[in-house]
Protein backbone atom coordinates (compact mmCIF):
# COMPACT_ATOMS: atom_id res chain seq x y z
CA UNK A 1 0.00 0.00 0.00
CA UNK A 2 1.40 3.03 -0.83
CA UNK A 3 0.68 6.83 1.72
CA UNK A 4 0.10 10.58 1.31
CA UNK A 5 -0.61 13.29 3.27
CA UNK A 6 -2.82 15.81 3.11
CA UNK A 7 -4.06 18.81 5.16
CA UNK A 8 -7.34 17.73 4.18
CA UNK A 9 -8.78 15.04 3.00
CA UNK A 10 -12.50 14.79 1.28
CA UNK A 11 -14.34 12.52 -0.06
CA UNK A 12 -17.32 12.44 -2.45
CA UNK A 13 -16.62 14.67 -5.65
CA UNK A 14 -20.23 15.76 -6.08
CA UNK A 15 -21.59 19.54 -5.78
CA UNK A 16 -20.57 19.44 -2.02
CA UNK A 17 -17.24 17.85 -1.85
CA UNK A 18 -15.83 19.49 -4.52
CA UNK A 19 -17.09 23.09 -3.13
CA UNK A 20 -15.72 22.12 0.01
CA UNK A 21 -12.53 20.81 -1.70
CA UNK A 22 -11.97 23.85 -4.16
CA UNK A 23 -12.59 26.12 -0.82
CA UNK A 24 -9.98 24.51 1.40
CA UNK A 25 -7.57 24.73 -1.48
CA UNK A 26 -8.11 28.09 -2.32
CA UNK A 27 -7.27 28.90 1.57
CA UNK A 28 -4.16 27.56 1.23
CA UNK A 29 -4.43 23.97 2.51
CA UNK A 30 -3.42 20.57 0.64
CA UNK A 31 -6.13 18.87 -0.17
CA UNK A 32 -7.18 15.39 -1.67
CA UNK A 33 -10.33 14.45 -3.22
CA UNK A 34 -11.37 11.03 -3.07
CA UNK A 35 -14.30 9.91 -5.66
CA UNK A 36 -15.71 6.34 -6.59
CA UNK A 37 -16.50 8.03 -10.35
CA UNK A 38 -14.20 8.72 -13.11
CA UNK A 39 -15.14 12.05 -13.24
CA UNK A 40 -16.44 14.96 -11.03
CA UNK A 41 -19.62 15.75 -10.45
CA UNK A 42 -21.57 13.40 -8.04
CA UNK A 43 -25.05 12.03 -9.51
CA UNK A 44 -26.81 14.76 -10.04
CA UNK A 45 -23.71 16.43 -12.48
CA UNK A 46 -22.49 13.32 -13.76
CA UNK A 47 -19.94 13.56 -16.45
CA UNK A 48 -21.06 12.40 -19.79
CA UNK A 49 -19.50 9.39 -21.21
CA UNK A 50 -19.39 11.13 -24.83
CA UNK A 51 -19.04 14.23 -26.03
CA UNK A 52 -22.36 14.03 -28.18
CA UNK A 53 -24.10 13.98 -24.87
CA UNK A 54 -25.35 16.95 -23.11
CA UNK A 55 -24.23 16.72 -18.89
CA UNK A 56 -25.66 19.46 -16.79
CA UNK A 57 -23.53 23.34 -17.34
CA UNK A 58 -22.71 23.83 -13.43
CA UNK A 59 -21.26 19.85 -13.94
CA UNK A 60 -18.88 21.37 -16.63
CA UNK A 61 -17.97 24.32 -14.52
CA UNK A 62 -17.04 22.12 -12.15
CA UNK A 63 -14.67 19.96 -13.41
CA UNK A 64 -13.19 23.01 -15.46
CA UNK A 65 -12.80 24.77 -11.67
CA UNK A 66 -11.47 21.39 -10.02
CA UNK A 67 -8.96 20.71 -12.95
CA UNK A 68 -7.27 24.69 -12.72
CA UNK A 69 -7.43 24.01 -9.04
CA UNK A 70 -4.44 22.87 -6.66
CA UNK A 71 -6.94 20.22 -5.79
CA UNK A 72 -5.46 17.01 -6.10
CA UNK A 73 -8.53 14.69 -7.51
CA UNK A 74 -8.39 11.25 -7.16
CA UNK A 75 -11.19 9.88 -9.08
CA UNK A 76 -11.78 5.88 -9.39
CA UNK A 77 -11.53 4.99 -5.50
CA UNK A 78 -14.04 3.56 -3.84
CA UNK A 79 -13.21 3.88 -0.32
CA UNK A 80 -13.15 0.77 2.02
CA UNK A 81 -12.03 2.24 5.53
CA UNK A 82 -11.53 5.17 6.99
CA UNK A 83 -9.70 4.99 10.74
CA UNK A 84 -10.00 7.81 13.53
CA UNK A 85 -7.44 10.47 12.92
CA UNK A 86 -7.70 10.67 9.38
CA UNK A 87 -6.20 7.24 7.32
CA UNK A 88 -8.45 6.52 4.55
CA UNK A 89 -7.89 3.29 2.78
CA UNK A 90 -9.51 3.06 -0.90
CA UNK A 91 -9.28 0.31 -3.71
CA UNK A 92 -7.84 2.04 -6.92
CA UNK A 93 -7.82 0.11 -10.43
CA UNK A 94 -3.75 -0.30 -9.21
CA UNK A 95 -4.83 -1.72 -6.33
CA UNK A 96 -5.24 -0.37 -2.44
CA UNK A 97 -3.44 3.06 -1.47
CA UNK A 98 -3.58 4.66 1.83
CA UNK A 99 -4.42 8.43 2.39
CA UNK A 100 -3.87 10.20 5.49
CA UNK A 101 -4.65 14.15 6.99
CA UNK A 102 -5.46 15.59 10.15
CA UNK A 103 -9.28 16.82 8.67
CA UNK A 104 -11.48 14.99 7.05
CA UNK A 105 -14.60 16.36 4.86
CA UNK A 106 -17.56 13.40 3.90
CA UNK A 107 -19.73 14.49 1.00
CA UNK A 108 -21.05 11.15 0.16
CA UNK A 109 -24.27 11.80 -0.70
CA UNK A 110 -27.16 9.51 -0.71
CA UNK A 111 -28.40 5.87 -1.73
CA UNK A 112 -32.02 5.41 -3.23
CA UNK A 113 -34.65 3.71 -1.62
CA UNK A 114 -36.00 1.24 -4.07
CA UNK A 115 -38.67 -0.62 -1.87
CA UNK A 116 -39.33 -4.12 -3.35
CA UNK A 117 -42.31 -6.06 -4.64
CA UNK A 118 -42.65 -9.52 -5.51
CA UNK A 119 -40.60 -9.43 -8.92
CA UNK A 120 -38.64 -6.64 -8.10
CA UNK A 121 -35.03 -8.30 -8.53
CA UNK A 122 -35.76 -9.09 -11.58
CA UNK A 123 -33.32 -7.99 -14.01
CA UNK A 124 -34.25 -5.07 -16.12
CA UNK A 125 -35.74 -3.64 -13.06
CA UNK A 126 -33.59 -0.31 -12.47
CA UNK A 127 -33.66 2.37 -9.53
CA UNK A 128 -35.01 6.31 -11.06
CA UNK A 129 -31.37 7.58 -10.13
CA UNK A 130 -29.99 4.58 -12.26
CA UNK A 131 -32.25 5.41 -15.34
CA UNK A 132 -31.33 9.33 -15.10
CA UNK A 133 -27.66 8.09 -14.81
CA UNK A 134 -27.67 5.89 -17.95
CA UNK A 135 -30.14 8.91 -19.62
CA UNK A 136 -27.94 11.59 -18.79
CA UNK A 137 -24.55 10.02 -18.67
CA UNK A 138 -24.34 7.29 -21.23
CA UNK A 139 -27.27 8.32 -23.99
CA UNK A 140 -28.60 4.51 -23.36
CA UNK A 141 -31.70 3.13 -22.43
CA UNK A 142 -34.48 0.23 -22.14
CA UNK A 143 -36.46 0.65 -25.18
CA UNK A 144 -39.51 0.01 -22.80
CA UNK A 145 -42.31 -0.34 -22.46
CA UNK A 146 -41.00 1.15 -19.29
CA UNK A 147 -43.36 1.54 -16.11
CA UNK A 148 -41.95 4.71 -13.64
CA UNK A 149 -42.90 4.44 -10.32
CA UNK A 150 -42.32 6.05 -7.17
CA UNK A 151 -41.94 9.08 -5.60
CA UNK A 152 -40.49 12.41 -5.88
CA UNK A 153 -39.11 14.57 -9.10
CA UNK A 154 -37.13 11.93 -10.56
CA UNK A 155 -40.20 9.82 -11.82
CA UNK A 156 -41.23 12.76 -14.17
CA UNK A 157 -37.71 13.41 -14.48
CA UNK A 158 -37.45 9.55 -16.11
CA UNK A 159 -40.35 9.84 -17.27
CA UNK A 160 -39.73 12.65 -19.53
CA UNK A 161 -36.12 11.75 -20.43
CA UNK A 162 -37.90 8.56 -21.82
CA UNK A 163 -40.04 9.97 -23.52
CA UNK A 164 -37.41 12.32 -25.15
CA UNK A 165 -35.61 9.64 -26.51
CA UNK A 166 -38.22 8.34 -27.85
CA UNK A 167 -39.20 4.96 -25.66
CA UNK A 168 -42.13 3.97 -24.95
CA UNK A 169 -43.62 4.63 -21.25
CA UNK A 170 -46.24 1.95 -20.10
CA UNK A 171 -47.33 3.69 -17.10
CA UNK A 172 -46.49 6.63 -14.39
CA UNK A 173 -47.35 5.96 -10.70
CA UNK A 174 -46.65 7.85 -8.45
CA UNK A 175 -47.21 7.44 -4.64
CA UNK A 176 -47.88 11.47 -3.93
CA UNK A 177 -51.32 12.67 -5.09
CA UNK A 178 -51.34 16.50 -6.86
CA UNK A 179 -52.68 18.07 -3.62
CA UNK A 180 -48.88 16.35 -1.75
CA UNK A 181 -46.60 18.52 -4.53
CA UNK A 182 -49.41 21.90 -4.26
CA UNK A 183 -48.77 22.00 -0.88
CA UNK A 184 -45.07 22.58 -1.10
CA UNK A 185 -46.03 25.39 -3.75
CA UNK A 186 -44.78 28.18 -1.79
CA UNK A 187 -41.47 26.92 -1.11
CA UNK A 188 -40.92 25.40 -4.84
CA UNK A 189 -42.49 29.01 -6.33
CA UNK A 190 -39.06 30.51 -4.80
CA UNK A 191 -36.91 28.87 -7.21
CA UNK A 192 -39.06 29.57 -10.48
CA UNK A 193 -36.28 26.83 -12.83
CA UNK A 194 -37.38 24.53 -10.97
CA UNK A 195 -40.67 24.63 -10.71
CA UNK A 196 -40.49 25.33 -14.99
CA UNK A 197 -38.64 22.58 -14.89
CA UNK A 198 -41.26 20.17 -13.16
CA UNK A 199 -43.77 21.83 -15.33
CA UNK A 200 -42.09 20.74 -18.86
CA UNK A 201 -41.56 17.31 -17.41
CA UNK A 202 -45.41 16.79 -16.82
CA UNK A 203 -46.17 18.71 -20.32
CA UNK A 204 -43.83 16.00 -22.24
CA UNK A 205 -45.13 13.06 -20.68
CA UNK A 206 -48.97 14.19 -21.40
CA UNK A 207 -47.49 14.86 -24.85
CA UNK A 208 -47.21 11.43 -25.26
CA UNK A 209 -50.13 10.63 -23.70
CA UNK A 210 -48.17 8.60 -21.16
CA UNK A 211 -50.81 7.54 -18.32
CA UNK A 212 -50.11 9.08 -15.14
CA UNK A 213 -51.55 7.38 -12.21
CA UNK A 214 -51.69 9.56 -8.83
CA UNK A 215 -51.99 7.77 -5.55
CA UNK A 216 -50.46 4.42 -7.19
CA UNK A 217 -47.74 2.30 -6.69
CA UNK A 218 -46.61 -0.99 -8.46
CA UNK A 219 -47.52 -4.16 -6.22
CA UNK A 220 -45.92 -7.23 -8.44
CA UNK A 221 -43.48 -7.34 -11.40
CA UNK A 222 -43.97 -11.07 -13.49
CA UNK A 223 -41.39 -11.80 -15.69
CA UNK A 224 -38.43 -14.66 -15.12
CA UNK A 225 -35.13 -13.65 -16.59
CA UNK A 226 -36.74 -10.02 -18.15
CA UNK A 227 -39.60 -7.91 -16.86
CA UNK A 228 -42.92 -9.14 -18.70
CA UNK A 229 -46.03 -7.62 -17.02
CA UNK A 230 -46.40 -5.13 -14.01
CA UNK A 231 -49.43 -4.91 -11.23
CA UNK A 232 -50.79 -1.06 -10.50
CA UNK A 233 -52.41 -0.84 -7.64
CA UNK A 234 -54.32 2.41 -6.08
CA UNK A 235 -52.61 3.48 -2.65
CA UNK A 236 -54.52 5.01 0.79
CA UNK A 237 -52.93 7.87 2.35
CA UNK A 238 -50.40 6.54 4.02
CA UNK A 239 -49.69 4.55 1.30
CA UNK A 240 -50.51 1.02 1.69
CA UNK A 241 -52.09 -0.25 -1.77
CA UNK A 242 -55.44 -0.78 -1.66
CA UNK A 243 -57.08 -4.31 -2.31
CA UNK A 244 -59.47 -3.18 -5.54
CA UNK A 245 -59.20 -1.45 -8.83
CA UNK A 246 -55.42 -3.36 -9.73
CA UNK A 247 -54.07 -3.18 -13.22
CA UNK A 248 -51.77 -5.15 -15.42
CA UNK A 249 -49.80 -3.40 -17.85
CA UNK A 250 -47.54 -5.01 -20.77
CA UNK A 251 -43.63 -3.85 -20.06
CA UNK A 252 -40.21 -5.00 -20.33
CA UNK A 253 -38.44 -2.39 -18.10
CA UNK A 254 -39.25 -1.04 -14.63
CA UNK A 255 -37.45 2.66 -12.95
CA UNK A 256 -38.66 2.50 -9.57
CA UNK A 257 -37.34 4.23 -6.33
CA UNK A 258 -39.16 5.76 -3.31
CA UNK A 259 -36.73 8.42 -2.10
CA UNK A 260 -33.35 9.13 -0.64
CA UNK A 261 -31.22 7.73 2.23
CA UNK A 262 -28.67 9.58 2.99
CA UNK A 263 -25.35 7.44 3.13
CA UNK A 264 -23.83 7.89 6.78
CA UNK A 265 -21.96 4.35 6.91
CA UNK A 266 -18.23 6.08 7.45
CA UNK A 267 -19.61 8.75 9.42
CA UNK A 268 -21.52 6.28 12.18
CA UNK A 269 -18.08 4.35 11.76
CA UNK A 270 -16.07 6.88 12.86
CA UNK A 271 -18.67 7.75 16.02
CA UNK A 272 -20.29 10.63 14.68
CA UNK A 273 -23.47 11.49 16.54
CA UNK A 274 -26.57 11.09 14.63
CA UNK A 275 -30.19 12.19 14.90
CA UNK A 276 -33.60 11.25 13.35
CA UNK A 277 -34.45 12.43 9.96
CA UNK A 278 -38.35 12.59 9.22
CA UNK A 279 -37.56 13.43 5.76
CA UNK A 280 -35.45 10.45 4.62
CA UNK A 281 -37.03 8.58 7.10
CA UNK A 282 -33.44 7.38 8.45
CA UNK A 283 -30.76 8.79 10.94
CA UNK A 284 -28.27 11.38 9.73
CA UNK A 285 -24.91 12.90 11.56
CA UNK A 286 -25.26 15.95 13.14
CA UNK A 287 -23.79 19.00 12.35
CA UNK A 288 -23.22 22.40 13.76
CA UNK A 289 -23.40 25.66 11.77
CA UNK A 290 -20.91 25.36 10.36
CA UNK A 291 -20.42 21.86 9.13
CA UNK A 292 -18.84 20.19 12.27
CA UNK A 293 -19.91 16.71 13.07
CA UNK A 294 -19.37 15.73 17.14
CA UNK A 295 -15.92 14.26 16.07
CA UNK A 296 -13.08 16.65 15.67
CA UNK A 297 -11.52 17.12 12.33
CA UNK A 298 -14.42 15.71 10.56
CA UNK A 299 -16.72 18.21 9.01
CA UNK A 300 -20.23 16.90 6.75
CA UNK A 301 -21.70 18.38 4.06
CA UNK A 302 -24.68 17.80 1.42
CA UNK A 303 -27.22 15.04 1.25
CA UNK A 304 -25.79 12.64 3.64
CA UNK A 305 -26.49 15.41 6.30
CA UNK A 306 -29.80 15.90 4.92
CA UNK A 307 -32.00 16.26 2.38
CA UNK A 308 -31.58 19.54 0.99
CA UNK A 309 -30.73 19.22 -2.49
CA UNK A 310 -27.93 20.24 -4.90
CA UNK A 311 -27.63 24.19 -4.47
CA UNK A 312 -27.60 23.33 -0.75
CA UNK A 313 -25.16 20.68 -0.61
CA UNK A 314 -22.74 22.81 -2.35
CA UNK A 315 -23.28 25.81 -0.38
CA UNK A 316 -22.40 23.75 2.52
CA UNK A 317 -19.50 22.32 1.17
CA UNK A 318 -18.00 25.81 0.28
CA UNK A 319 -19.18 26.45 4.36
CA UNK A 320 -16.97 23.13 5.04
CA UNK A 321 -14.10 23.79 3.31
CA UNK A 322 -13.86 27.06 4.84
CA UNK A 323 -14.37 26.03 8.26
CA UNK A 324 -12.06 23.21 7.85
CA UNK A 325 -9.27 25.68 6.91
CA UNK A 326 -10.16 27.81 9.92
CA UNK A 327 -9.95 24.83 12.28
CA UNK A 328 -6.24 24.40 10.16
CA UNK A 329 -4.93 27.97 11.26
CA UNK A 330 -4.97 29.05 7.77
CA UNK A 331 -7.38 31.83 8.38
CA UNK A 332 -8.68 34.11 11.59
CA UNK A 333 -11.49 34.28 13.50
CA UNK A 334 -13.10 37.53 12.07
CA UNK A 335 -11.96 36.39 8.33
CA UNK A 336 -13.56 33.34 9.44
CA UNK A 337 -16.95 34.70 10.46
CA UNK A 338 -17.22 37.26 7.77
CA UNK A 339 -16.66 34.78 4.75
CA UNK A 340 -19.07 32.14 6.56
CA UNK A 341 -22.01 34.34 7.11
CA UNK A 342 -23.11 34.51 3.07
CA UNK A 343 -22.75 31.03 2.69
CA UNK A 344 -24.77 30.19 5.65
CA UNK A 345 -27.68 32.03 4.52
CA UNK A 346 -27.14 30.77 0.88
CA UNK A 347 -27.23 27.38 2.12
CA UNK A 348 -29.98 27.97 4.86
CA UNK A 349 -32.27 29.63 1.58
CA UNK A 350 -31.61 27.06 -0.52
CA UNK A 351 -32.41 24.28 1.78
CA UNK A 352 -35.77 24.99 2.27
CA UNK A 353 -36.82 24.15 -1.22
CA UNK A 354 -34.80 20.90 -1.64
CA UNK A 355 -36.40 20.15 2.58
CA UNK A 356 -39.98 20.59 0.61
CA UNK A 357 -39.38 18.51 -2.09
CA UNK A 358 -37.68 16.03 0.55
CA UNK A 359 -40.93 15.95 3.00
CA UNK A 360 -43.14 15.65 -0.05
CA UNK A 361 -40.79 12.59 -0.93
CA UNK A 362 -40.85 11.35 2.76
CA UNK A 363 -42.03 7.34 3.47
CA UNK A 364 -45.34 7.03 5.01
CA UNK A 365 -46.28 3.95 6.97
CA UNK A 366 -48.23 2.07 4.63
CA UNK A 367 -45.53 1.99 2.17
CA UNK A 368 -44.52 -1.32 3.52
CA UNK A 369 -47.29 -2.85 2.75
CA UNK A 370 -46.56 -3.50 -0.85
CA UNK A 371 -43.70 -5.66 0.48
CA UNK A 372 -45.48 -8.86 0.26
CA UNK A 373 -44.10 -12.17 2.76
CA UNK A 374 -42.77 -13.83 -0.37
CA UNK A 375 -41.12 -10.25 -1.45
CA UNK A 376 -37.31 -10.99 -1.36
CA UNK A 377 -35.86 -7.90 0.43
CA UNK A 378 -32.71 -8.75 0.89
CA UNK A 379 -31.17 -9.63 -2.96
CA UNK A 380 -27.58 -10.29 -2.40
CA UNK A 381 -28.74 -13.23 0.54
CA UNK A 382 -32.24 -14.15 -1.00
CA UNK A 383 -34.29 -13.02 2.59
CA UNK A 384 -37.76 -12.53 2.22
CA UNK A 385 -40.04 -10.80 4.31
CA UNK A 386 -41.53 -14.08 5.89
CA UNK A 387 -38.27 -14.52 6.90
CA UNK A 388 -37.77 -11.15 8.71
CA UNK A 389 -41.04 -11.91 10.13
CA UNK A 390 -40.14 -15.43 11.64
CA UNK A 391 -37.26 -14.04 12.83
CA UNK A 392 -38.55 -11.16 14.83
CA UNK A 393 -41.63 -13.64 16.50
CA UNK A 394 -38.04 -16.03 17.07
CA UNK A 395 -36.88 -13.23 19.31
CA UNK A 396 -34.88 -10.50 16.69
CA UNK A 397 -35.37 -7.04 18.01
CA UNK A 398 -32.12 -5.19 16.55
CA UNK A 399 -31.16 -5.24 13.44
CA UNK A 400 -28.00 -6.94 14.11
CA UNK A 401 -29.85 -9.45 15.52
CA UNK A 402 -31.76 -9.98 12.60
CA UNK A 403 -28.89 -10.18 10.55
CA UNK A 404 -26.81 -13.28 12.64
CA UNK A 405 -30.50 -14.97 12.13
CA UNK A 406 -31.33 -14.21 8.67
CA UNK A 407 -27.94 -13.17 6.79
CA UNK A 408 -30.48 -10.06 5.75
CA UNK A 409 -27.90 -7.17 5.13
CA UNK A 410 -24.81 -9.51 5.92
CA UNK A 411 -24.44 -9.31 1.39
CA UNK A 412 -21.69 -7.81 -0.74
CA UNK A 413 -23.85 -4.55 -0.60
CA UNK A 414 -23.93 -4.88 3.41
CA UNK A 415 -27.54 -3.54 3.98
CA UNK A 416 -27.12 -0.62 1.58
CA UNK A 417 -29.81 -1.67 -0.28
CA UNK A 418 -32.07 -3.22 1.79
CA UNK A 419 -31.30 -2.15 5.02
CA UNK A 420 -33.65 0.51 6.04
CA UNK A 421 -36.86 -1.98 4.89
CA UNK A 422 -35.46 -4.71 6.61
CA UNK A 423 -35.52 -2.34 9.67
CA UNK A 424 -38.76 -0.87 8.70
CA UNK A 425 -39.90 -4.57 8.98
CA UNK A 426 -38.50 -5.32 11.71
CA UNK A 427 -40.03 -2.10 13.67
CA UNK A 428 -43.54 -3.28 12.54
CA UNK A 429 -43.07 -6.39 13.44
CA UNK A 430 -42.68 -5.38 17.08
CA UNK A 431 -44.87 -2.13 16.91
CA UNK A 432 -41.89 0.22 17.66
CA UNK A 433 -40.48 3.29 15.54
CA UNK A 434 -37.66 2.58 13.48
CA UNK A 435 -35.51 3.89 15.89
CA UNK A 436 -36.19 1.45 18.07
CA UNK A 437 -34.56 -1.31 16.43
CA UNK A 438 -30.79 -0.10 16.25
CA UNK A 439 -28.33 0.71 13.78
CA UNK A 440 -26.89 -2.18 11.30
CA UNK A 441 -23.35 -2.13 12.72
CA UNK A 442 -20.75 -0.47 10.06
CA UNK A 443 -17.31 -2.79 9.95
CA UNK A 444 -14.96 -2.52 7.52
CA UNK A 445 -14.39 -3.58 4.36
CA UNK A 446 -17.06 -0.68 3.60
CA UNK A 447 -16.78 -2.18 -0.02
CA UNK A 448 -15.75 -5.44 -0.87
CA UNK A 449 -12.08 -5.71 -1.51
CA UNK A 450 -10.51 -8.74 -3.69
CA UNK A 451 -7.97 -10.32 -0.89
CA UNK A 452 -5.08 -10.23 -3.34
CA UNK A 453 -5.55 -6.57 -3.25
CA UNK A 454 -5.34 -6.71 0.53
CA UNK A 455 -1.87 -8.54 0.82
CA UNK A 456 -0.85 -6.50 -1.81
CA UNK A 457 3.04 -7.75 -2.04
CA UNK A 458 2.84 -9.94 0.61
CA UNK A 459 3.59 -13.18 0.34
CA UNK A 460 3.59 -16.99 1.73
CA UNK A 461 7.63 -16.35 2.34
CA UNK A 462 6.86 -13.72 4.34
CA UNK A 463 4.85 -15.26 7.33
CA UNK A 464 7.03 -15.18 9.76
CA UNK A 465 7.57 -19.14 11.28
CA UNK A 466 7.62 -20.27 14.73
CA UNK A 467 11.26 -21.97 15.24
CA UNK A 468 11.12 -24.45 18.69
CA UNK A 469 13.54 -23.71 21.08
CA UNK A 470 15.59 -26.55 22.78
CA UNK A 471 14.31 -27.05 26.14
CA UNK B 1 -34.63 -10.56 -26.63
CA UNK B 2 -38.38 -10.00 -26.98
CA UNK B 3 -39.20 -10.70 -30.83
CA UNK B 4 -39.48 -7.16 -31.93
CA UNK B 5 -36.58 -5.49 -31.42
CA UNK B 6 -33.92 -4.69 -28.77
CA UNK B 7 -34.33 -4.22 -25.13
CA UNK B 8 -32.09 -1.52 -24.66
CA UNK B 9 -31.21 1.46 -27.40
CA UNK B 10 -29.11 4.36 -27.54
CA UNK B 11 -29.34 7.87 -28.09
CA UNK B 12 -28.44 9.20 -32.14
CA UNK B 13 -25.95 10.88 -30.44
CA UNK B 14 -23.61 7.87 -30.27
CA UNK B 15 -24.23 6.50 -33.77
CA UNK B 16 -20.56 8.75 -34.75
CA UNK B 17 -19.10 7.88 -30.98
CA UNK B 18 -15.55 5.85 -31.45
CA UNK B 19 -16.17 2.36 -30.28
CA UNK B 20 -14.39 -0.32 -28.76
CA UNK B 21 -15.04 -4.15 -28.20
CA UNK B 22 -15.01 -6.46 -25.32
CA UNK B 23 -14.77 -10.48 -25.02
CA UNK B 24 -17.90 -10.74 -22.49
CA UNK B 25 -18.08 -14.80 -22.05
CA UNK B 26 -15.95 -15.53 -24.96
CA UNK B 27 -18.17 -13.65 -27.26
CA UNK B 28 -17.33 -10.54 -29.14
CA UNK B 29 -19.28 -7.35 -27.76
CA UNK B 30 -19.04 -3.69 -29.21
CA UNK B 31 -19.77 -0.76 -26.75
CA UNK B 32 -18.67 2.96 -27.01
CA UNK B 33 -15.86 4.05 -25.80
CA UNK B 34 -15.66 5.98 -22.39
CA UNK B 35 -18.78 3.76 -20.82
CA UNK B 36 -19.10 2.07 -18.13
CA UNK B 37 -18.91 -1.90 -18.72
CA UNK B 38 -22.86 -1.82 -16.95
CA UNK B 39 -23.96 0.26 -19.71
CA UNK B 40 -22.27 -1.98 -22.52
CA UNK B 41 -23.55 -5.06 -21.17
CA UNK B 42 -27.36 -4.17 -20.64
CA UNK B 43 -27.21 -2.37 -24.66
CA UNK B 44 -25.95 -5.65 -25.66
CA UNK B 45 -28.86 -7.31 -24.43
CA UNK B 46 -27.44 -8.64 -20.92
CA UNK B 47 -29.49 -8.32 -18.19
CA UNK B 48 -28.65 -10.94 -15.85
CA UNK B 49 -25.32 -10.43 -14.77
CA UNK B 50 -25.32 -12.80 -11.63
CA UNK B 51 -27.06 -15.33 -9.87
CA UNK B 52 -28.54 -15.21 -6.03
CA UNK B 53 -27.37 -17.88 -3.92
CA UNK B 54 -31.34 -19.27 -4.43
CA UNK B 55 -30.20 -19.21 -8.26
CA UNK B 56 -31.83 -16.38 -9.22
CA UNK B 57 -31.06 -13.75 -11.96
CA UNK B 58 -29.78 -10.86 -10.84
CA UNK B 59 -29.12 -7.62 -12.86
CA UNK B 60 -27.78 -4.04 -12.30
CA UNK B 61 -29.83 -1.54 -9.84
CA UNK B 62 -28.33 1.44 -8.78
CA UNK B 63 -25.16 1.90 -11.14
CA UNK B 64 -23.47 3.81 -8.85
CA UNK B 65 -21.14 1.44 -6.99
CA UNK B 66 -23.66 0.37 -4.11
CA UNK B 67 -25.43 -2.47 -4.81
CA UNK B 68 -23.16 -5.44 -5.87
CA UNK B 69 -25.70 -6.61 -8.15
CA UNK B 70 -23.89 -6.02 -11.11
CA UNK B 71 -20.48 -7.59 -10.24
CA UNK B 72 -18.43 -9.64 -12.60
CA UNK B 73 -14.80 -10.99 -13.75
CA UNK B 74 -13.09 -8.13 -15.15
CA UNK B 75 -9.94 -9.07 -16.64
CA UNK B 76 -9.42 -11.57 -14.39
CA UNK B 77 -10.94 -8.98 -10.68
CA UNK B 78 -14.28 -9.11 -9.29
CA UNK B 79 -15.34 -5.33 -9.90
CA UNK B 80 -18.89 -3.63 -9.93
CA UNK B 81 -19.28 -3.30 -13.72
CA UNK B 82 -21.41 -0.35 -13.37
CA UNK B 83 -17.50 1.65 -11.95
CA UNK B 84 -15.65 0.01 -14.39
CA UNK B 85 -14.91 1.98 -18.13
CA UNK B 86 -14.75 0.09 -20.91
CA UNK B 87 -11.54 -0.72 -22.55
CA UNK B 88 -10.63 -2.88 -26.05
CA UNK B 89 -9.90 -6.34 -25.71
CA UNK B 90 -11.08 -5.98 -21.96
CA UNK B 91 -12.10 -9.34 -20.37
CA UNK B 92 -15.52 -10.07 -18.51
CA UNK B 93 -17.00 -13.30 -17.28
CA UNK B 94 -20.43 -13.02 -15.94
CA UNK B 95 -20.51 -15.07 -12.65
CA UNK B 96 -24.07 -16.79 -13.41
CA UNK B 97 -22.07 -20.05 -13.88
CA UNK B 98 -20.24 -18.92 -16.90
CA UNK B 99 -16.57 -18.00 -16.24
CA UNK B 100 -13.40 -19.76 -16.79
Amino acid sequence: MSGRDFDLLVVGAGPAGAAAALEAAGRGLKVGLVDENAAAGGQVHRAPAHPGLNGTAEGAALRARLAASAVVHLPGRSVWHVAPGFSVSCLSPGGSERLSAPRLVLATGTVERIVPVPGAATPGVIGLAAATILLKAHGTHPAGPTVVAGVGPLVYAVAAGLVGAGAAVAAVADLAAPGDWLRRLPALATRPALLRQGVGWMARIRAARVPILFRHTIVSITGEDRVAAVRLAPVDAGWRPRPDGHRTVTASAVAMGHGLIPATDIAAALGAALRDDADSGSRVPVTDAVQRSSVEGLYLAGDGTGLAGAEAAAQAGRLAGLTAAHDAGALDDATFHRAARPLRRARDRAARVGRAVAAAMAPRPGLLGQVTGDTVVCRCEDVDRAAIEAAAAAGARDVNQLKSATRCGMGPCQGRLCGEVAAGILAACHGVDRGAVGRWTVRPPLRPVPMETLLGDFGYADIPKPTFEPR
Amino acid sequence: MSADGPLWVRAPALDVAPRCVLVVDGVAVSAVAGECLATALAASGRLALGVSPAGRPRGLVCLMGTCQQCVALVDGRRRPTCLVAVRDGMEVWLTDGGGP
